[in-house]
């Protein structure tokens, strides 16, 4: 593990979100943001993924929907408290990721694309049709969790949880990356078979990065079901996953703090635009093009040139150089 | 860390501006003399708000919102409710719960709206449910047949339209009585409004003594229909009962003509829509539907003919539809309810005076009665048939016993 | 029943094999995944069917101007938002895309409705019955034309200047460009003639599924697996993959659950893939050193 106590500026941004609340008074704001806190955890997951590992995973809200259920269930059927059925639903759904991985070890680029998009949609039509268990359509109804005595009943209080979660896993991220196994990741994604050569087991860190993704969007569906207070199958479909994706991209893939600047984004902006008439869609989709277009490295580019501008920052940040970040198309094809 | 509090204060002053653009709409509104602090309620204006997806896979239902934005600028028009304008704002969701909760937590807490009205689907419906309830702000005819609206029943819930399960008795009541049909099959869309259908048509069944000869699901996305085509063939069905909206109908209606099943198909109230003939052409003829107002194609009617004048008024350019149709109805029992409740508006007298209506028909729904613990509006439905290339009613209201 | 399941199962993928091809089409050459594809066909089946009613314009005049405007559209798009990002990492062009299809779903259901319709013009031709198994003509024409396209991409790759222009830009641009080849403008061309395809397989598709707004989606998502499934790289794998993808589909809705099939393709799917990563006609897949 790392040496030193490292504070990385997310951290501090999301410090700053702390006091959202006394300023802000209307609940929709806060659980926006608290929705936003819930996607980032994805996000950071998803990073970590594509980013860092460079797997994409095109079907990520089916992670996100295994875990919301399987806390959902254990709330529900066997009266578990919350917090043991959030770290079950993030174990559970970190060995689905498991599961996921294995396959993905064989396949690359647009395959695995494809195979985890029908991973994407197989998901919500099992949990449709395993009505027994899930309630179908129907849906559940998570109850809010609880901490001894205390309800997180308000939004104010939901999105604490969510924020302080939130924190700690952008926390163990960001000082996961500084140890050997972020080390061997981002070794990985440079080049694979220097990596290789270097001694690092390729397959087993490939492996380990579709978990611990699946693992944060475990969480995340866990805090999504209690918070939003109501599931059903076809919450988590393919749409929502290409919101993940584009969330990561806008945010930047180079570092994990990338995704909370895109959920932010993406909760946010359609949330500015949702009483145009008529045009909702197509403005959302010109901010995205807009934001890809003119930042392809993302609003963490945007981010570094500020910081660069104001005052060099202290601390190394265990960050990818943006050039290898997927391929570019420029460099030639095998 | 210097650089940390350099950017906590850009980052403060973002959420600052971020919020403050969230909220610039309660700032354009003067606080004006309230009446006894009723949410929404001021001297001359009742808020109301509601959700519609304008996006995504179920835009088409979008529609709705116009019209009932349409029906109550027209109330407006004609002085209001009261003296009281009805300032009518709703927003997409794209059909997505969680966006459905913030647009609620919004108009409840920032714009203060009195009730909401016609708010749209199921599960968008149940993601609110307790947060309306805690905050007691009614909820009138919300857009869907699910009997879990008005099942238990809700204070301020009031469901309009005769829901899925009633409908699925009424179909299969009709199929056994009117078409004498011996060998039933039929299709059941996986999700609420299919199951609860299908739920409510074994009720008759059983009654009857009867049983599905053939009994097969399928998804709303489905294209193909050719395999279910084959077994209905192949269980030598008299009758198919089938339910979902008007884009499978269609496909199947002409996948079933291009197969040469010849037996009648009776189909639902949601898919019961121009979009369904326009789709399916010719091989709609002949086909069963269920509706629980009048069609938009009984331009006759002079409900209909009512609802065209007011929606082509205030949406010139834009064509009167089912949905339009279908929100003037939500629209309407709203304003009755307001004028029922009286001058002296308040959310109580307001459920108080809907919850006393007995057989309502003035609106474009049928006999909408409410009361202690009852809070589905109607209970029956019609059927009808197309013939020519329109739908020509078969029968009266039909009621469950 | 097997054998109406299996007629059923191809029709049903050779319109998943239509939308196929000009994805891998434009994957050869341009290494570009689009996920704009559905919408940019689905406008091109609106221009056909107001060209139709509007205009007055015969079936195949309407058919040729829509074609057109597909050319117009892909050149536009590859000019103007696919061109300028080619320094971007690959993932930000598929997210591009997705932009591109928020964009373009909307401003048609703007300019269009949300609501469906039939298209304005069909073959007025019952099914061909053979004793008992039924022939659409529909089926039969959209099979046709996806072979006459696979076909002919094919020859053209392999036969034509332009086509070894395009397989040399795939292969390797910055030797392309040595040679003498303007990978821009080969570029500029497969964007033109991949959306004229899928303009083209849209409104042949229209006939059956009706014309609206999100009416290729599906099948693109579908055209997707069944690509990926035959090799991603190979035309001819593209179609078998999408053939064999919508028999898989029919057969698992005939024998196994009518409302899973397309889970089971799905899964089928993965599982061919651990066992051959490439796809059925897949080549190797190169390790970059």
């Amino acid at each position: 593990m790392a040496k030193k106590f490292y504070l990385p500026f997310p951290v501090i941004i999301v410090l700053c979100l702390f006091f959202v609340p006394l300023v802000i008074k209307q609940s929709f704001i806060i659980y926006l943001l608290s929705v936003s806190a819930i996607y980032s955890i994805v996000g950071v997951g998803l990073i970590l993924l594509l980013g860092y590992s460079g797997q994409i995973s095109i079907g990520h809200a089916a992670f996100l929907g295994i875990g919301a259920y399987i806390s959902a269930l254990l709330t529900i059927k066997t009266g578990l408290a919350f917090w043991p059925a959030l770290l079950l639903s993030a174990v559970g759904t970190g060995v689905v990721g498991f599961l996921i991985g294995l396959p993905a070890l064989r396949l690359h680029g647009h395959y695995l694309a494809i195979a985890t998009l029908g991973f994407g949609v197989i998901v919500p039509q099992i949990l449709l049709k395993w009505e027994k268990l899930t309630h179908g359509f129907k849906g559940l109804l998570p109850p809010k969790p609880k901490l001894g005595s205390y309800v997180f009943d308000t939004d104010a209080s939901l999105y604490y949880l969510n924020l302080v979660i939130a924190v700690i896993l952008v926390f163990m991220a960001y000082n996961m990356l500084r140890s050997k196994t972020g080390r061997a990741l981002i070794a990985l994604k440079d080049n694979d078979l220097a990596a290789q050569a270097m001694g690092i087991n390729i397959a087993r860190y490939r492996v380990m990065a579709f978990t611990i993704s699946a693992f944060y969007a475990g969480v995340a569906g866990s805090l999504y079901a209690h918070s939003v207070g109501f599931i059903s199958p076809y919450d988590f479909n393919l749409w929502l996953s290409f919101n993940f994706l584009a969330m990561v991209v806008i945010g930047g893939l180079a570092s994990i703090e990338g995704g909370i600047y895109g959920a932010l984004f993406v909760v946010l902006v359609p949330a500015l635009f949702g009483r145009i008439k008529d045009m909702p869609h197509i403005i959302f989709g010109v901010c995205l093009f807009l934001v890809i277009f003119l930042m392809p490295t993302g609003i963490l580019g945007i981010r570094k040139k500020l910081s660069s501008l104001l005052v060099s920052f202290g601390g190394k940040n265990p960050e990818v150089p943006v050039k290898t970040v997927l391929r570019g198309r420029e460099s030639g094809n095998e | 860390m210097k650089s940390g509090r350099t950017f906590l204060l850009i980052f403060l002053s973002l959420v600052l501006v971020l919020t403050a653009g969230c909220g610039g709409q309660d700032g354009k509104q003067p606080q004006q003399k309230k009446t006894a602090d009723v949410p929404g309620v001021t001297e001359d204006t009742i808020l109301v708000g509601s959700w519609v997806p304008m996006s995504g896979p179920a835009a088409a239902y979008g529609a709705a919102a116009k019209g009932m934005d349409a029906y109550f600028k027209k109330v407006n028009d004609e002085g209001g409710v009261h003296g009281r304008k009805i300032k009518f704002i709703y927003e997409d969701d794209s059909y997505q719960p969680a966006k459905t909760v913030a647009i609620v937590k919004r108009m409840v807490e920032q714009d203060k709206v009195f009730a909401f009205c016609g708010g749209l689907g199921t599960s968008q419906n149940m993601a609110v449910q307790d947060y309306l309830i805690q905050h007691d702000v009614p909820n009138i005819a919300p857009a869907t047949g699910s009997s879990m609206i008005a099942n238990p029943p809700k204070k301020g819930w009031f469901a309009l339209y005769t829901n899925y399960y009633v409908e699925g008795y009424l179909k299969t009541k009709f199929i056994v009585e009117n078409l004498k049909a011996k060998r039933i099959a039929t299709l059941v869309q996986n999700d609420d409004a299919g199951k609860e259908g299908n739920a409510g048509a074994k009720e008759y069944l059983k009654k009857q003594n009867m049983e599905y000869v053939l009994e097969l699901p399928f998804n709303i996305s489905d294209l193909d229909f050719s395999s279910h085509i084959l077994k209905i063939k192949e269980a030598n069905a008299d009758a198919v009962s089938i339910g979902s909206v008007p884009k499978p109908i269609a496909l199947f209606l002409k996948q079933a003509r291009d197969f040469g099943l010849k037996v009648p198909i009776v189909c639902n109230m949601a898919a019961c829509s121009t979009e369904t003939i326009k789709m399916a052409g010719a091989a709609a003829e002949g086909a069963y539907f269920f509706s629980w107002r009048p069609l938009i194609e009984d331009v006759e009617n002079p409900k209909v003919k009512r609802h065209i004048e007011i929606f082509k008024k205030y949406y010139p350019g834009e064509e009167p539809s089912s949905f339009t149709l279908g929100g003037q109805a939500y629209a309407e029992l709203f304003v009755e309810g307001l004028k029922r409740a009286g001058k002296d508006l308040t959310r109580d007298k307001f459920v108080q005076a809907l919850e006393n209506m007995k057989n309502w028909n003035d609106g474009l729904a049928h006999n909408v009665t409410y009361g202690p613990g009852q809070r589905q509006g109607q209970n029956s439905l019609m059927v009808v048939q197309v013939k020519g290339g329109k739908f020509v009613p078969v029968t009266g209201y039909i009621e469950k016993d | 029943m097997v054998v109406q399941q299996l007629i059923s199962g191809l029709a049903m993928g050779s319109i998943y094999a239509l939308v196929a091809l000009g994805v891998v089409l434009l994957y050869k050459t341009s290494d570009v995944i689009n996920f704009g594809y559905s919408e940019m066909s689905m406008v091109g089946a609106f221009v056909a069917a107001t060209l139709i009613i509007s205009l007055g314009l015969p079936y195949p005049l309407a058919f040729l101007g829509a074609l057109l405007f597909g050319a117009l559209l892909g050149l536009f798009v590859e000019r103007f938002a696919v061109r300028p990002m080619h320094k971007a990492p690959h993932i930000s062009v598929i997210i591009m895309t997705l932009a591109l299809f928020m964009i373009i779903n909307g401003t048609a259901g703007l300019i269009w409705g949300h609501e469906g319709r039939a298209f304005p013009y069909k073959l007025n031709k019952d099914p061909i019955d053979i004793s008992g198994v039924v022939i659409s003509w529909d089926s039969i024409v959209i099979f046709s034309v996806t072979l006459l396209f696979m076909l002919s991409l094919f020859l053209l790759f392999k036969y034509t200047l332009i086509g070894v222009a395009m397989r040399a830009a795939a292969q390797n641009k910055t030797a392309a460009v040595l040679m003498g080849i303007s990978v821009n403008r080969v570029f500029s061309l497969t964007w033109a003639a991949s959306t004229a395809m899928g303009i083209g397989g849209a409104i042949l598709i229209a006939p059956i599924i009706f014309l609206e707004v999100n009416m290729m989606q599906e099948i693109l998502i579908k055209g997707f697996a069944g690509a990926v499934l035959g090799g991603f790289t190979s035309l001819p794998g593209a179609v078998i993959g999408s053939l064999l993808l919508g028999v898989i589909e029919s057969l698992a809705g005939g024998y196994i659950s009518s409302d899973l099939k397309s889970t089971f393709a799905f899964s089928l799917l993965i599982l061919v893939l651990c066992i051959k990563p490439t796809g059925i006609l897949g080549g190797k897949a190169i390790k970059k050193v």
